[in-house]
């Protein structure tokens, strides 16, 4: 039996806006263990990135986390000072974003981001934070570590750019790795390459992985368990086999039917 | 963008003059021809008009203009710098501290601007004069102290967009403390219309001065300034016009130069005001 690393247990988090109450996040439990990738599949608006910010309390006003527990490691995430929480970000938990170009500073090189992201959290010498971001680079397979260092992100494709986000995340070895739609800005085939860095990475630290995304296709390949998000609940939790073999839920069931399939006569 | 910088006339021509001007005032002891306080009450010295051994002719009291205004440039041009790097750190600072923060810490700054904005603010830095008496560095300090509201009300309005960007929650989600995002994350995108702000400051923070020192609330005789050369000069503007024109040609010129390199700027960084 696998330790469990993190464990949300009835969560709410609801945004108060001026034209009422909006529930993102309705009474949500799930947990993530040492090692694992869980996948958190859903629609647009079900919840799913709201999710991933309560876990690292980034939801600010007019959104709040109203009730629940977040335990990572053994520890109350909720409880947790600012300066707590600061230090867990990026170092226990570290979060990939949807869209790498907008994650990037626009005016700071790829490797100016990375360095000030070790120098965030670690009393290094310059020197030692550029040595480990050539490092985190050629772990990322970014080509040419020395010459991207130098460059703006605007420079770089999608998938280098989502490369360099990835550096930036396991710059200080997190265990747990948070991906929101890591590959849903990038092509079929620089998807499959970023999926397969993330199954590589994951094996290397044992890490943990907590996928959010909408494609089951996705999920299939990487996820060893899913939870099915549907207007701010979970509405189906289990292993990918139960999920894709014997869905419960009728949304599930809907969900996997309005995934394209390929007719018999077009496969190979 | 740097492309475009050197493309724009404008801004070179600017540019051009601006570093003319502060070589000048920076070059002082090495340019002047004469000492700038040398007395000199020969009637026949006094209220020369220009000629090969005074540029620009003399004063009233026999000293030789062209050297006082080099002199006088030095005055004018530092007073404005270190005024705009006053008003420029208390600019950024509150700025930063209401776009960041937002909530009460913004509802304080912003009404402190409003308040400040009320006086007329020409007048104000008089009547902070008149009570601290004139002096180099009390002038460097009021104008400073009061004209950083235009750049702070800038730099919060950057930080209020930039600080919903996706990279700002991403450093934050990455662990970055408040002021390393407000400072290394946010700030530099913020920069160049700030510089633009502080650009235009200068050739305010000049004009100011000028006004002081003619009103002989500024800098004071026989140290020399553009204002207060012109100052004295207007008692004998019928029959020796170089005194007015001269001082009065470099203010302008001057503070022209600055306005066009940050119009110019704006237009490029601003891309509604481009041609097509």
């Amino acid at each position: 039996m696998k330790m469990v690393l993190l464990e949300v247990k009835n969560l709410n988090t609801y945004f108060f806006t001026q034209t009422g109450i909006r529930e993102a996040v309705k009474d949500v439990s799930f947990s993530v263990k040492m090692g694992e990738t869980f996948g958190l599949v859903g629609e647009s608006g079900s919840g799913k990135s709201v999710t991933a910010l309560s876990i690292l309390r980034l939801i600010y006003e007019p959104g709040r986390i109203v009730s629940g527990s977040i335990l990572f490691d053994g520890r109350s995430v909720l409880a947790l000072s600012r300066e707590e929480m600061r230090g867990v970000r990026g170092k226990d938990i570290a979060m990939v974003f949807q869209e790498p170009l907008a994650a990037l500073n626009p005016v700071m090189t790829i490797g100016e981001q990375i360095t000030e992201q070790i120098l965030a959290h670690k009393k290094v010498s310059k020197k030692e934070a550029k040595a480990r971001a050539i490092e985190l680079m050629d772990e990322v397979r970014l080509s040419r570590p020395g010459d991207i260092f130098h460059e703006y992100p605007h420079r770089l494709s999608g998938g280098m750019r989502q490369r360099a986000m990835i550096a930036m995340a396991l710059s200080l070895r997190p265990k747990l790795l948070i991906a929101d739609e890591p590959t849903t800005a990038l092509d079929v085939t620089i998807q499959a390459e970023i999926l397969d860095l993330f199954r590589e990475i994951k094996e290397k630290h044992n890490m943990s992985i907590l996928f959010i995304t909408h494609d089951f296709g996705i999920v299939a390949q990487l996820a060893d368990r899913v939870g099915v998000m549907k207007k701010g609940t979970i509405v189906e939790e289990g292993s990918v086999d139960d999920i894709f073999y014997s869905p419960k839920d009728p949304y599930t069931k809907e969900l996997l039917e309005a995934v394209p399939k390929i007719p018999k006569e077009l496969r190979a | 963008m740097s492309k475009e910088i050197f493309k724009n006339k404008q801004i070179l021509f600017g540019l051009a003059v601006i570093i003319l001007m502060y070589a000048v005032a920076i070059l002082a002891p090495f340019i002047a021809t004469h000492d700038p306080n040398t007395l000199n009450l020969d009637p026949k010295e006094r209220l020369l008009p220009p000629s090969k051994a005074h540029w620009l002719g003399t004063d009233d009291l026999g000293r030789d203009l062209y050297s006082r205004m080099v002199y006088g440039g030095r005055i004018s041009l530092s007073v404005g710098f270190i005024a705009v790097l006053i008003l420029f750190l208390i600019g950024l600072v509150l700025g930063v501290a209401a776009g960041y923060y937002g909530g009460w810490v913004d509802t304080v700054i912003m009404r402190l601007i409003e308040v400040m904005l009320c006086f007329p603010s020409f007048y104000f830095i008089l009547m902070i004069l008149a009570f601290l008496g004139p002096s180099i560095f009390y002038i460097m300090l009021v104008i400073g102290v009061t004209s950083w509201m235009g750049l702070a009300r800038f730099v919060r309005a950057e930080f209020l967009s930039l600080r919903e960007r996706d990279f700002t929650t991403a450093a934050r989600a990455l662990g970055a403390s408040d002021a390393r995002i407000a400072f290394r994350h946010i700030l530099p995108n913020a920069l160049a219309p700030v510089f633009v702000s502080a650009t235009l400051a200068l050739g305010d923070a000049i004009l100011i001065e000028s006004g002081l020192s003619f009103l002989g609330l500024g800098v004071q005789i026989p140290t020399p300034s553009w204002g207060n050369i012109i100052s004295t000069g207007r008692f004998y503007i019928d029959s020796a016009w170089w005194l007015t024109i001269f001082p009065g040609f470099a203010i302008v010129i001057t503070v022209l130069s600055i306005y066009l390199v940050g119009e110019g700027l704006r237009t490029i960084l601003d891309p509604r005001l481009k041609r097509l």
